[in-house]
């Protein structure tokens, strides 16, 4: 269809500024920390004299004027080129990449899970509204809202680690282990990502709760309800395909607000679990002060943000027929 | 035995009394109009005859409707009666289709809750329906969705879904008083035509007198819930019985010999319908009623003459008697004075 073309390409150029204006501050943010390239690299050898210096900045191009160094970092970046990370002597683009993966299988997981859950919960809570199932429901997705997902992760693991041992507790693939082929490997990686998955879902589980509840409770007072009910249609069909169904706009909707939140998620809960992705990475890069590996990090998953917030439009603009028109 | 016995239908919201112990019947064919300002009761009446009235509110009474009394009917056998015998059009037209499910998909899914057909046979009878209430290139416009459509148009829509089973009664809620002026007239007719042809009872809600005298063949007029008076629609122009039913219509009917009745909407009468709950004991209409005086502190019995019935201490049945309404009050002439 030509008019959702011209969306998504209309969505596209519009993201574009957001794009430019986080590429901007990357370069400012590395610009304004205290101490160039040169001086760590100076600072990694330990001693350096003011030619080698200078060699240095010339050699990463840190002698000529700060709007060129723009345009360079720009063309940089264009390549997937992030600078390089002196701790971990890698490039930081190859070091993001080779924990990207982690990360987006825990991110995917939990809010799948938390999807599943939670409008699952808010369903029922709005169904029985007012009931001491509502009010059950209500003070445990508050509760989840409000713990830290650091002490969650921990009881998790005292609980089903230590006491129970029913799932191992820390990292991805168990170590050393010898698999019997994919299944197995496979199997494995999932035990390891129980944990860290639902303490990490915890979070947004209740938020799907609530948005769910409300949306719910909202589209019942439609008048279109009314019209399905006077069809003689059974109650479970009009919920699903017209309560819910209605109700599944606002939470596209917070889905995508609240995937910038899922990455500040992934480094607690990372880092708890000793899961190998990109969140770790970024508490790693910040006890270490690698400033270049932070900022790519920074970088990546702004653009991850924006790329996923683009498919959010999208997917709410093939939800809700409504959008082409509104524009 | 009528299509439609309603005895005693009531209902309250705690101790909000909304419709109060209302009896009327429709036969079929026949359009019954129920009139009375904003707040008297309709819509909750309408809700009240299907079961569709939300909680808390609570329904008492008996229903009948072919025959088949849908009192204490459990909810599963109360779900096959509605859109199956009764089909009800509601006020606004721009709210009561699902916004994200296209048209066709709205109406078929009404044909499917009470027939055996498959998926493509119900398309194909959704646009049947369409092209039913006259939406021009029925089929092209399954798939749009109801933001493509305009106010009547809609209705239109609306009006397929509630006659996608062939029910034997239709309830129209207020279904003109949401759209333009030109619009109004063309549902109107609709509805007439449909009736007809599918020989089925209609009620029809509304404001508007002019639409009362072209289209009903009775009248109720509710007032606080209750109904105040009943009649033939010649009957009700001839000679509105109740002082409610006359500030209606003006004081005086500027009726004179041979000519059809004047067209005009209800007329603003000072004060306001009594909130449920807050209903004054005796009259209901007292406060606003010119007529009352100290014998009104008691609630008016409903007196009923032939198929007349009105609630005013005040009006004597039968003062007056079908036979003597002027012969010009008879609905074919009108239409051929037209
Ligand atoms: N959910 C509710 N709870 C309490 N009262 C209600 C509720 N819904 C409607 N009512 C009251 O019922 C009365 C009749 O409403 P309604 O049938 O919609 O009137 P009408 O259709 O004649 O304008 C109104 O006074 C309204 O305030
Ligand atoms: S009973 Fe009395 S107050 Fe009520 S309508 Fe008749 S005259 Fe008016
Ligand atoms: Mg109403």
């Amino acid at each position: 269809m030509p008019t959702s073309l011209r969306y998504v390409f209309r969505r596209l150029v519009q993201a574009l500024p957001m794009a430019f204006a986080i590429v901007l501050l990357n370069f400012l943010l590395l610009k304004l920390t205290p101490g160039d390239l040169a001086d760590v690299i100076a600072g990694e050898s330990g001693s350096a004299t003011p030619e080698f210096m200078e060699n240095l900045r010339r050699l990463y191009g840190l002698d000529i004027p700060v709007h060129l160094q723009f345009l360079n970092y720009i063309q940089g970046i264009l390549h997937f080129d992030l600078g390089y990370s002196f701790r971990q002597g890698m490039p930081v683009g190859e070091l993001i990449l080779e924990r990207l993966p982690a990360t987006i299988l825990l991110s995917l997981t939990a809010i799948l899970f938390a999807l599943l859950i939670g409008v699952l919960l808010g369903v029922v809570a709005a169904r029985s509204r007012g009931s001491l199932l509502d009010e059950a429901i209500s003070v445990v997705s508050t509760m989840g809202f409000a713990t830290p997902l650091f002490w969650v992760g921990l009881m998790l693991i005292v609980l089903f680690s230590i006491e129970l041992r029913w799932l191992p507790s820390a990292g991805m693939v168990t170590v050393g282990a010898d698999y019997r082929g994919r299944w197995d490997e496979w199997l494995d990686i999932g035990r390891h990502l129980v944990l860290p998955a639902v303490t990490l879902s915890l979070f947004f589980l209740s938020i799907y709760v609530r948005i769910t509840r409300s949306a719910m409770l909202e589209v019942y007072g439609l008048d279109f309800v009314r019209t399905a009910r006077a069809k003689g249609l059974t109650e479970a069909r009009v919920v699903i395909r017209h309560v819910l169904r209605n109700a599944l706009l606002p939470i596209v909707t917070v889905t995508g607000l609240q995937l910038g939140a899922i990455f500040g998620g992934t480094v607690v809960v990372e880092t708890v679990f000793g899961w190998p992705g990109l969140g770790r990475l970024a508490q790693e890069a910040v006890f270490s002060r690698d400033v270049n590996l932070l900022l790519g990090i920074f970088l990546c998953s702004s653009f991850i943000v924006i790329v996923v917030n683009l498919a959010v439009d999208l997917l709410y603009a093939a939800l809700d027929p409504r959008v082409e028109v509104r524009q | 035995m009528s299509l439609l016995e309603v005895e005693d239908l009531t209902v309250r919201f705690g101790d909000a009394v909304v419709v109060d112990r209302l009896s009327f019947s429709v036969e079929a064919g026949e359009t019954l109009a129920i009139v009375g300002e904003s707040g008297c009761g309709k819509s909750m009446t309408a809700l009240a005859l299907t079961r569709l009235v939300a909680p808390p509110g609570r329904i008492g009474g008996r229903v009948r409707l072919d025959g088949l009394d849908l009192t204490g009917l459990p909810e599963a056998r109360m779900r096959a009666v509605r859109g199956d015998r009764v089909g009800i059009v509601f006020q606004d037209p721009m709210s009561a289709l699902n916004p994200v499910l296209t048209v066709g998909e709205q109406v078929a899914e009404a044909v499917r809750a009470h027939s055996p057909l498959g998926a493509r046979a119900a398309r194909a009878r959704a646009a049947e329906l369409l092209d039913l209430v006259h939406i021009p290139d029925a089929h092209r416009r399954l798939d749009d969705h109801p933001h493509r459509f305009s106010g009547g148009m809609r209705q239109r829509v609306a009006i397929a879904i509630a006659i996608a089973a062939n029910p034997s009664l239709l309830i129209a809620d207020e279904p003109t008083t949401a759209l333009d002026v030109t619009i109004q007239a063309q549902i109107l007719c609709l509805l007439d035509e449909l009736r007809r042809d599918l020989g089925m009872g209609l009620i029809l809600i509304t404001h508007d007198l002019g639409v009362v005298a072209e289209t009903a063949d009775r009248v109720l007029v509710m007032y606080a819930g209750r109904k105040v008076e009943e009649q033939d629609t010649p009957g009700l122009f001839a000679a509105p019985l109740h002082p409610y039913t006359r500030r209606l219509m003006g004081a005086k009917p500027r009726l004179t010999l041979g000519e059809p009745p004047p067209r005009q909407r209800l007329q603003e009468i000072p004060g306001l319908v009594p909130l449920p709950g807050a209903i004054p004991p005796g009259c209901a209409f007292a406060p606003r009623c010119a007529d009352a005086d100290a014998g009104c502190a008691t609630v008016p019995p409903l007196q009923r003459h032939g198929r007349a019935a009105v609630a005013c201490h005040k009006v004597e049945l039968p003062a007056w008697t079908p036979r003597q309404v002027p012969r010009w009050t008879d609905r074919s002439q009108w239409r051929a004075a037209e």
